[in-house]
C-alpha cells in the first residue's frame, strides 16, 4: 500500500463541522418526518372528505330515486367505515391523540360514524338482516372523572377481539363496533350520549340495550 | 392499558445526535487530504520480541514472516520461551539453526515459570536486551500468532521520521475467518483497524496491539505495566500522556482470533476491564492538549459512546419487556395474538415519517457507507448478510461483554486471560 502521513491540521475543525453536519442531518431527518407525515394528514382528509361525500349522496340517491336500502351491503358499508377509523388510529399513534388537526378529522369520523350507523339500523328494521351493533364510549382524557383511560383501553382491545372473531372466524352474527369519544365537541355525538343516558365510561349500547365495562364472555354471551 | 411506563419518545435523540457526530468526524478524517512520506535513506535496527508460551503450531510462520522482510537493515529476533511445555523450544532452536545470520539474528531466551501476563514477558526480554548492550535502534513485539506482510518494516521504520512518533502500528485483520463467531470478528476487526486507521490521520491513535514497533530510546525509560491485563492500551495511552504519538500503517497484519464463545468472552471481558482501568489511570488525556484524542476519541467515542451504546441496549430490553408486558396483559384479557399486520401505503408512510425511523435509516445507511469504505480500503470482500448479522446480533454479544467487564471492574471480580 502506498505510504501516506496525515497533513497535521488542528482538529478544532472538524469538531465543529462534524457537530454543525450533525445538526443539519438531524433538523433534515425531523423535516423529512413531518413532511411525509403531513402528506399523509392530507391524505386522510381527502378519504374522509370523498367518504362523507359518498354518505350525502347516497342519502340523496335514495330520496330521489327511492332506491332500496337493501341493495346495500351491510358489510362493505361498514368496512368503508373502518378503513377510515383504522387510518384513524394511525394518525392519533403518530401526532399524538391531543393533536388539533388530528381532533378535528375525529369529529369528522364520528358524523361518518353516526351517518353509517344509521343506515345500517335502517338496513337491519326494513332489510331482514341480522348482526349485532356496538356503540362503544370510550376517554382519552388521563384523570377524566367520567372513567379511566386504562378500562377503555382494556375494553377497546376486548371489543377488538370480539369483532375478529365473529366477523373474520365465523364464531356467530356479525358485529359493526361503533366507537365515540365521551368529550367529543360534536353535537351529533353528544345527542347520542343523551339518547342512551351516557355518563361514565367505558359504556357499551349493545343492540340497543346498556352495559358498563365487560369482559369478553359477557360480550359474547349478548352478541351470539 | 400499558403495564409499564412508556419511555419519552425523546429518549432516542442523543443516542442517535451522538452516533451521527461521531461517524461524521470519522467521515471529514476520511476526506482529508494526505501528502506521500519520503523514502528512507536509512535502514535503522531492529528486533522483534516474541513472547513465546506454547506456540509450536504458529512460531516458525511467524519467525519467516519477519525473515522475510523487504528491509536491508539488520532485523534481530528474540524468542522469549515463557516456560512452554510444548515442543517450542525445540522449533525455535531449528529455527535458530537454519534461519539465524548476520543481518537477520535469532535468539532465544527463557523464563522458568509463567505467570501468565504478557507484560511480565515483554519486560523479562527488555531487561534482556538492555543488560547486553548495543541496542536496536528500534525495538517491537509481536505475537506468536500474528504474522507480518512483507512491507511492514520498511513502512513502519519510514513513518519514525514523522515529527514525535514514537511508535508504529498497523492495520490487523483475522487469519482464520471460517467459523460464525470468527466470521463476525472478522468485520469487527475491519472496522476497528479502519476507525484506527482513520484515527491514526489525526494522531489520536491509543493502542499498541499484536504488533507495535518503539524507539528503543522510549522503551529504556518506560517498561510494560505489569499490573493492567491491557497492557498494549497502557503503554499506548503513556506515550500519548508523554506528547508523542503512534503512527497506524495501512499495512495488513493478520492474527489468529478466538473461535470459541469462551475464548472470546474471556479475552473480550479483559479488554474491557482493561480499558476502563487505564481510562482512570489517564483521565487527564481527555484535554485539548492532547488534539483530537483528549478532545473527541477518548471523552466522545470511548466514554460517551460506550454510555450510549449501554443505553441503547438498556432502551432496546426496557421495549422488548415492554410489549411483552402489555401482550401478556392483553392476552389475560382474551385478545389473541394474530399476523394480520395491516401493510399498506398509508401505514408504512406514517411508520416511516417518525423521526426516530428516518434518523434510524440514516444511521444504518451512514454504517452501511462506512463498512463500504472499510472494505475498500482493506481491499476485503464479506458477505453483506454477514454484516446485517453483526451489526444486529453480533453487536449483542459485544454489549453483553462489556456489561460484563463493567461489573467485574466495579466489583473488583477475577478476570482471567
Amino acid at each position: 500500500m502506498a505510504r501516506e502521513i496525515v497533513k497535521k491540521q488542528n482538529s478544532s475543525w472538524l469538531f465543529i463541522i462534524a457537530l454543525i453536519l450533525s445538526i443539519v442531518i438531524f433538523l433534515f431527518g425531523m423535516l423529512l418526518g413531518n413532511y411525509i407525515a403531513l402528506t399523509q394528514l392530507n391524505t386522510f382528509k381527502q378519504t374522509e372528505e370523498r367518504f362523507l361525500i359518498d354518505l350525502v349522496a347516497l342519502e340523496i340517491r335514495d330520496s330521489v330515486l327511492k332506491e332500496d336500502i337493501c341493495s346495500l351491503s351491510s358489510k362493505d358499508l361498514f368496512e368503508e367505515k373502518q378503513n377510515l377509523g383504522e387510518m384513524l388510529t394511525e394518525l392519533e399513534r403518530r401526532f399524538g391523540k391531543e393533536n388539533e388537526d388530528v381532533m378535528a378529522k375525529k369529529e369528522i369520523y364520528e358524523l361518518i360514524e353516526i351517518k353509517t350507523l344509521q343506515n345500517l339500523e335502517s338496513i337491519k328494521k326494513d332489510c331482514n338482516q341480522d348482526f349485532n351493533t356496538v356503540i362503544f364510549f370510550y376517554t382519552n382524557k388521563k384523570g377524566d372523572e367520567k372513567g379511566s383511560v386504562d378500562g377503555c383501553e382494556d375494553q377497546g382491545k376486548i371489543l377488538d377481539q370480539v369483532v375478529w372473531d365473529h366477523n373474520n372466524q365465523g364464531q356467530g352474527k356479525r358485529v359493526y363496533i361503533f366507537a365515540f369519544d365521551i368529550n367529543s365537541q360534536n353535537q351529533a355525538t353528544k345527542a347520542l350520549m343523551l339518547k342512551y343516558n351516557v355518563t361514565q365510561v367505558p359504556e357499551l349500547i349493545i343492540n340497543g340495550n346498556s352495559y358498563g365495562y365487560s369482559v369478553k364472555e359477557q360480550i359474547q354471551e349478548v352478541v351470539k | 392499558m400499558t403495564v409499564l411506563p412508556q419511555l419519552p419518545i425523546w429518549i432516542v435523540y442523543p443516542l442517535l445526535f451522538v452516533g451521527f457526530f461521531i461517524a461524521i468526524f470519522y467521515l471529514l478524517i476520511f476526506f482529508k487530504k494526505s501528502r506521500t512520506i519520503e523514502k528512507i535513506t536509512s535502514f535503522p535496527s531492529i528486533t522483534f520480541m516474541i513472547p513465546a508460551k506454547n506456540v509450536q503450531t504458529t512460531l516458525e510462520s511467524c519467525v519467516l514472516k519477519i525473515i522475510n522482510q523487504n528491509y536491508e537493515g539488520k532485523i534481530s529476533i528474540l524468542i522469549i520461551n515463557d516456560a512452554s511445555t510444548d515442543n517450542t523450544v525445540k522449533i525455535a532452536k531449528e529455527l535458530i539453526k537454519k534461519y539465524s545470520k548476520e543481518n537477520r539474528e535469532i535468539r532465544i531466551i527463557s523464563r522458568e515459570k509463567s505467570t501468565g501476563y504478557k507484560s511480565h514477558v515483554l519486560n523479562f526480554g527488555l531487561k534482556y536486551l538492555f543488560s547486553k548492550g548495543n541496542i536496536s535502534d528500534i525495538i517491537a513485539h509481536l505475537d506468536a500468532d500474528t504474522f507480518i506482510p512483507r512491507n511492514l518494516v520498511i513502512e513502519g521504520v519510514s513513518r519514525f521520521q514523522e515529527d514525535k512518533v514514537m511508535a508504529v502500528t498497523s492495520w490487523m485483520m483475522p487469519q482464520n475467518e471460517k467459523k460464525f463467531l470468527a466470521r463476525m470478528q472478522k468485520i469487527e476487526y475491519l472496522m476497528t483497524s479502519f476507525y484506527r486507521y482513520l484515527l491514526g490521520r489525526v494522531d489520536a491513535v491509543c493502542i499498541a496491539p499484536a504488533f507495535t514497533m518503539f524507539k528503543s530510546e522510549f522503551l529504556k525509560t518506560n517498561r510494560y505495566d505489569e499490573k493492567t491485563l491491557t497492557e498494549d492500551f497502557e503503554i499506548a495511552l503513556r506515550v500519548k500522556s508523554k506528547g508523542y504519538n503512534i503512527a497506524y500503517l495501512d499495512e495488513k497484519i493478520t492474527t489468529i482470533i478466538p473461535e470459541k464463545f469462551n475464548e472470546l468472552r474471556k479475552e473480550r471481558v479483559r479488554w474491557w476491564h482493561g480499558t476502563f482501568q487505564n481510562m482512570f489511570k489517564y483521565k487527564h488525556l481527555i484535554s485539548p492538549k492532547y488534539g483530537a484524542l483528549g478532545t473527541f476519541f477518548l471523552p466522545i467515542t470511548v466514554i460517551l459512546g460506550t454510555l450510549l451504546m449501554l443505553a441503547a441496549a438498556l432502551i432496546i430490553v426496557y421495549g422488548v419487556s415492554f410489549n411483552t408486558a402489555n401482550l401478556v396483559h392483553d392476552m389475560l384479557l382474551g385478545w389473541k395474538l394474530r399476523w394480520d399486520v395491516k401493510i399498506d401505503f398509508f401505514t408504512v408512510s406514517l411508520f416511516l415519517s417518525d423521526t426516530r425511523v428516518v434518523l434510524s435509516i440514516f444511521a444504518l445507511l451512514i454504517s452501511i457507507l462506512f463498512f463500504s469504505f472499510a472494505l475498500s480500503k482493506a481491499n476485503e470482500k464479506v458477505n453483506f448478510f454477514d454484516y446485517l448479522i453483526s451489526v444486529f446480533v453480533y453487536g449483542w454479544l459485544l454489549i453483553y461483554f462489556c456489561i460484563e467487564g463493567v461489573i467485574k471492574y466495579i466489583f473488583k471480580l477475577k478476570v482471567t486471560w
